[in-house]
């Protein structure tokens, strides 16, 4: 074990700062609830927590609830607490993200919330 | 419903392992003759059963709550399988069914003869079976180092949980017996075996207060958040028991001990040990049901979503 990797562990032991137990939702790429000049080519949800990708799944909708995303949603191997799906050239109108997780602990959180790609965009 | 059979699941994982251990802390800690208690065998036998109900329980439930089938249709589809192969919850699994493997492997040679090395192999894989339920709850959310540090403060205090209700067991038989001893020599071994619990139990009790409180750091965040949310009210009551057992344990040992050494009536002292003993038990396994229930609800730190 490297020393680096000991004082940190003992760091973590002396404070204990984290934010830990079932994966919530700190921020998303759109932002939640945001409107966009541009279409975006992602869309990436960033948790509290580390996700087990074999539970770990995003959806993206259209206004008429047709699925849109690209179905390559996965968890990021070098951040394990990041999940993200490609997207078409979307046109514009308001697109709803659905997420259902798995966090490491066992615990499953769900959620959805929207986005509105502009009149501008294209 | 599932989360009833959850929480059940995990409070058989948690006693059974609990009670296996305490036998083996008996034998090391506070037996005056270093000897594993006389009903061992019968014991560690429905110990070992329950342990292996309870996970593979645990296993079928965890798959159709991480995959939000219904429980038959989790243990049809092979979904366990997903579970075991894909994810943290089941690699922990697999490393305890070898912790297992092993146990039963060192019981069965326990059978045969108890030797030192025999009961050390045995009450190490005893440990690791209760320190590694750990993995299986908050401490597992974390990432990275954090959660390793987590793992081993959550594992140290199962240990420490364990050692002290689990031994509690053993040391109330035997001083049932003692109190069945002709009067002079069951309160002398009562005595003996009561010095040794206390200084046990010291340890335990530190070790608990020490990794409590970093536990407590990692999963809440405030006064507020404590008092005004489902898992704060769980973590009160189960501290407020813990409390009580602490007193106990402090009448047992600066009133009640001493006097089975000098009086006055040491027979009475030594009931009365028993009976506090007895309803620390008590407390410690309604704990145990309580801290079933804290690792499956949601601590109270809110969503940042934005």
């Amino acid at each position: 074990v490297r020393p680096a990797r000991l004082a940190s562990f003992a760091l973590a032991l002396g404070f204990a700062p984290g934010a830990f137990a079932h994966a919530f939702l700190q921020h998303a790429s759109p932002r939640v609830g945001s409107t966009l000049a541009q279409a975006p080519k992602r869309v990436t949800l960033h948790f509290s927590e580390a996700l087990e990708p074999a539970f770990s799944t995003v959806q993206v909708m259209d206004a008429a609830g047709h699925r849109v995303d690209g179905r390559d949603g996965k968890v990021d191997a070098q951040d394990p607490a990041s999940l993200g799906v490609s997207l078409p050239a979307l046109g514009p109108g308001k697109y709803r993200v659905k997420w259902r997780v798995l966090s490491t602990d066992t615990h499953v959180t769900q959620g959805d919330f929207t986005f509105e790609v502009g009149p501008s965009a294209r | 419903m599932t989360e009833a059979a959850l929480t059940l699941a995990r409070a058989v994982q948690y006693a059974a392992a609990i009670v296996l251990f305490g036998q083996f802390a008996f034998a090391f800690a506070v037996s005056p003759e270093g000897r594993l208690p006389r009903h061992f065998g019968r014991v560690a036998a429905g110990c070992a059963l329950a342990l292996a109900a309870s996970a593979i329980a645990w296993l079928a439930l965890e798959a159709s709550n991480m995959s939000g089938q219904p429980l038959g249709a989790a243990v049809e589809e092979g979904t366990w399988r997903i579970v075991l192969a894909r994810t943290f919850f089941g690699h922990a699994w697999i490393a305890r069914a070898v912790f297992f493997a092993l146990l039963c492997g060192a019981l069965l040679a326990l059978r045969r003869g108890e030797t030192p090395a025999r009961r050390a192999a045995a009450a190490f894989a005893a440990l690791l079976l209760l320190a590694t339920i750990s993995c299986a709850g908050h401490a597992a959310g974390g990432i990275g180092t954090d959660r390793d540090a987590h793992l081993v403060v959550d594992g140290v205090h199962l240990v420490a949980a364990g050692t002290w209700v689990g031994t509690l067991l053993p040391f109330v038989a035997l001083l049932r017996e003692a109190a069945l001893a002709p009067a002079g020599d069951g309160t002398a071994r009562a005595w003996r075996a009561a010095r040794r619990f206390s200084t046990l139990g010291i340890a335990c009790v530190g070790a608990l207060v020490l990794t409590g409180v970093v536990n407590a750091c990692y999963m809440v965040h405030g006064w507020d958040a404590l008092v005004d949310s489902r898992y704060g009210a769980e973590l009160l009551a189960k501290l407020s028991l813990a409390a009580v057992m602490v007193v106990l344990a402090v009448v047992n040992r600066h009133w009640l001990t001493p006097r089975l050494a000098r009086g006055p009536d040491p027979e009475a002292a030594l009931h009365a040990i028993v009976r506090n003993a007895a309803l620390e038990i008590a407390l410690g396994f309604a704990i145990v049901l309580i801290v079933a229930n804290l690792g499956i609800t949601e601590p109270p730190m809110g969503p940042m979503t934005h």
